[in-house]
């Protein structure tokens, strides 16, 4: 979808892209990462042509860009940028409506368009489309700002460190927002950051780039497990094992685990504790409501007279859930296993402590 | 006019109270009668305060006129890329332009066009051209930047990025400038009277040339009057921008 092929750019005697080549597929989510002043913006802004390389070409669908008219060319290409540039006498609407406008989309169109866009970022339409940039939070301007990205349904996004002036709380919101939007869309997204985390959670693939020069590229789990240098193992931290498992998805860990039912007759259940300590126990929607201990003097009855009931939240987590969170719920809560659920919040199975170490 | 859907009262007191006393400038007879010395003329006679005003308020809106059109358009030529290199000079001949005495303009136009009025507008053409000039310059340049690499990134060409971005948000600091310059000529309009271009100047020279304080009292209130009720009238409209992006 974009080829970067030798891209070199020097302003004046400084070189701050030394040839480099970068193919990104469609629908694939690239981060370009690196310290200030390693080339990753001035690479961004080739592709829509702000920038001009000194040498190389770049080949968007397999097009030459620079015998695109720039204007064309960047009406076809979603652009969010750091400090939005939202339009401050344009209203939220207004503001998304503007390459549909450039591109004389019919007006109906664009109606529809806008309000689709503003229920994908998350902003109630009816509630949002009549304010003005003043009136947003940073949080909602950008989601603004990312609705305007996506107006005309480009197939490629440029983002130039999109989250990078928000807070931390508000930072993670839209990052998720973006992955939902991006598993929907499938987009192909050249994004630019200097924050790890965000690049590990968003990228497809990491590109890892040093004064003008690509360092390593590759997947996020490859960039943690096998980093090329000392440069990219002190630039994705210490933490890399850890940040690995955020990667991870619970159901890699999940394995099958015994249940019985509040209703399930005492004795049979006892019966089916194979590991000698616990059982768990569902309800009548095979929702995980608690687990029944194997120390038990003589018992007569149902499950539900001896089983422990706690909330569905502290013991269960979801098959989509990351390795990372599943084992942060487990020091938090002290135990060495976890239901795993499915979507409909059914029992899957369950995920322990000692597999993560081990397999991981 | 939409511009007026709310009726603003100060605006419609400023020119209730203007029109009164160009009708009726006996309305002050008790201070003329204080300030008057012993057998002089109480009331400006030889041309009805009113004409003066219209006379005042075309000299002011011809050359006001003609300052915000090259002002505006000198201002906008010297931030684009191409005109760039000419901000210097504009700005230069701007400022001295507005450092001469009006009535050292005055003179030097009047022995090349002669008296009258035409001296009078180029002198106020020229003083009321710098505060439009700096205006637009100063609001085009407040445009955030981050607000015109998305509009060129979004594929906007430079004309778009002009007349939809650029110009709506500077508009109000433009207005602003255009505001000063209309408010400056008013008053400076008055010297108009000296070379026999009308105007309430009329009246005021003549009290100073005879010494009559209620003729200068009767000039003054009605130009303090036009300024006031003009810079409301602008003020209005400087206002109506700012509340269409809250």
């Amino acid at each position: 979808m974009i080829q970067i092929k030798n891209l070199t750019k020097n302003y004046n005697d400084y070189a701050a892209v030394k040839d480099i080549s970068l193919d990104i597929k469609k629908g694939e989510l690239c981060v370009m990462i690196g310290p200030s002043g390693c080339g990753k913006s001035t690479t961004l802004k080739v592709l829509n042509r702000l920038e001009t390389p000194t040498e190389g070409s770049v080949f968007i669908n397999g097009e030459d860009i620079s015998n695109i008219d720039p204007v064309i060319l960047r009406r076809g290409i979603g652009y969010v940028i750091q400090n939005v540039g939202l339009f401050p006498h344009m209203t939220a609407s207004e503001n998304i409506a503007t390459v549909p406008q450039l591109l004389k989309w019919d007006k109906n169109k664009i109606g529809e368009r806008v309000e689709y866009l503003l229920n994908l970022v998350g902003l109630e339409p009816f509630e949002y489309s009549k304010k003005y940039p003043a009136e947003l939070s940073g949080g909602e301007a950008q989601r603004v700002g990312v609705a305007r990205a996506l107006a005309a349904d480009p197939e490629v996004l440029l983002m130039d460190e999109p989250f990078g002036a928000l807070d931390p709380i508000t930072r993670s919101e839209l990052q998720r927002s973006l992955v939902k939007i991006q598993s929907e869309l499938k987009k192909t997204i050249l994004f630019v950051t200097h924050d790890i985390d965000e690049a590990i959670l968003l990228a497809d693939m990491v590109v890892l780039m040093k004064d003008g020069e690509i360092v390593q590229s590759g997947s996020p789990t490859q960039m943690l497990e096998f980093p090329v240098n000392k440069f990219v193992r002190d630039f994705v931290g210490t933490d890399r094992a850890l940040k690995r498992l955020s990667l991870t998805k619970v159901e890699t860990f999940c394995k099958p685990a015994p249940y019985v039912s509040l209703n399930t007759d005492i004795s049979n259940a006892v019966e089916m504790i194979d590991n000698g300590i616990y059982i768990w126990v569902v309800d009548e929607n095979e929702k995980p409501c608690g687990w029944l201990d194997a120390y038990m003097d003589e018992p007569t009855g149902f499950v539900k007279d001896y089983c422990t009931i706690d909330s569905f939240e502290n013991f269960t987590v979801s098959k989509k859930q990351s390795v990372k969170e599943a084992l942060n719920k487990m020091i938090k809560s002290g135990v060495n296993q976890l239901v795993v659920v499915d979507g409909d919040e059914r029992l899957l199975g369950e995920i322990s402590i000692d597999d993560i170490i081990q397999k991981s | 006019m939409i511009l007026f859907k709310r009726a603003d009262k100060k605006l419609f007191l400023m020119l209730f109270a203007l029109m009164l006393f160009a009708i009726l400038p006996e309305l002050l007879m008790p201070l003329y009668k204080a300030t008057a010395k012993i057998g002089q003329d109480l009331v400006y006679s030889r041309a009805p305060i009113l004409s003066l005003l219209v006379e005042h308020i075309w000299l002011t809106l011809f050359s006001s006129g003609l300052s915000a059109i090259f002002g505006i358009m000198l201002g906008v030529l010297v931030t684009t890329k191409a005109g760039e290199d000419f901000k210097q000079v504009v700005t230069m001949f701007g400022s001295i332009g507005q450092t001469l005495p009006p009535v050292a303009v005055l003179a030097i136009a009047a022995g090349f066009v002669g008296y009258g009025t035409k001296p009078t507008l180029i002198a106020l053409f020229l003083y009321g051209l710098f505060p439009i000039i700096a205006g637009t310059i100063a609001g085009l340049n407040a445009v955030g930047r981050d607000i015109i690499l998305a509009a060129e990134g979004m594929g906007m060409t430079e004309s778009q990025i002009f007349l939809k971005v650029k110009l709506p948000l500077a508009a109000e600091v433009i207005i602003a400038g255009v505001r000063t310059s209309v408010v400056i000529n008013i008053g400076t309009a008055t010297i108009g009277a000296a070379i026999g271009a009308g105007g309430l100047g009329a009246p005021i020279m003549a009290g100073l040339i005879n010494d009559n304080f209620p003729f200068i009292i009767q000039g003054g209130v009605a130009v303090g009057l036009l300024a006031v009720f003009t810079d409301r009238l602008i003020s209005l409209f400087e206002m109506r921008i700012r509340a269409y992006r809250t």
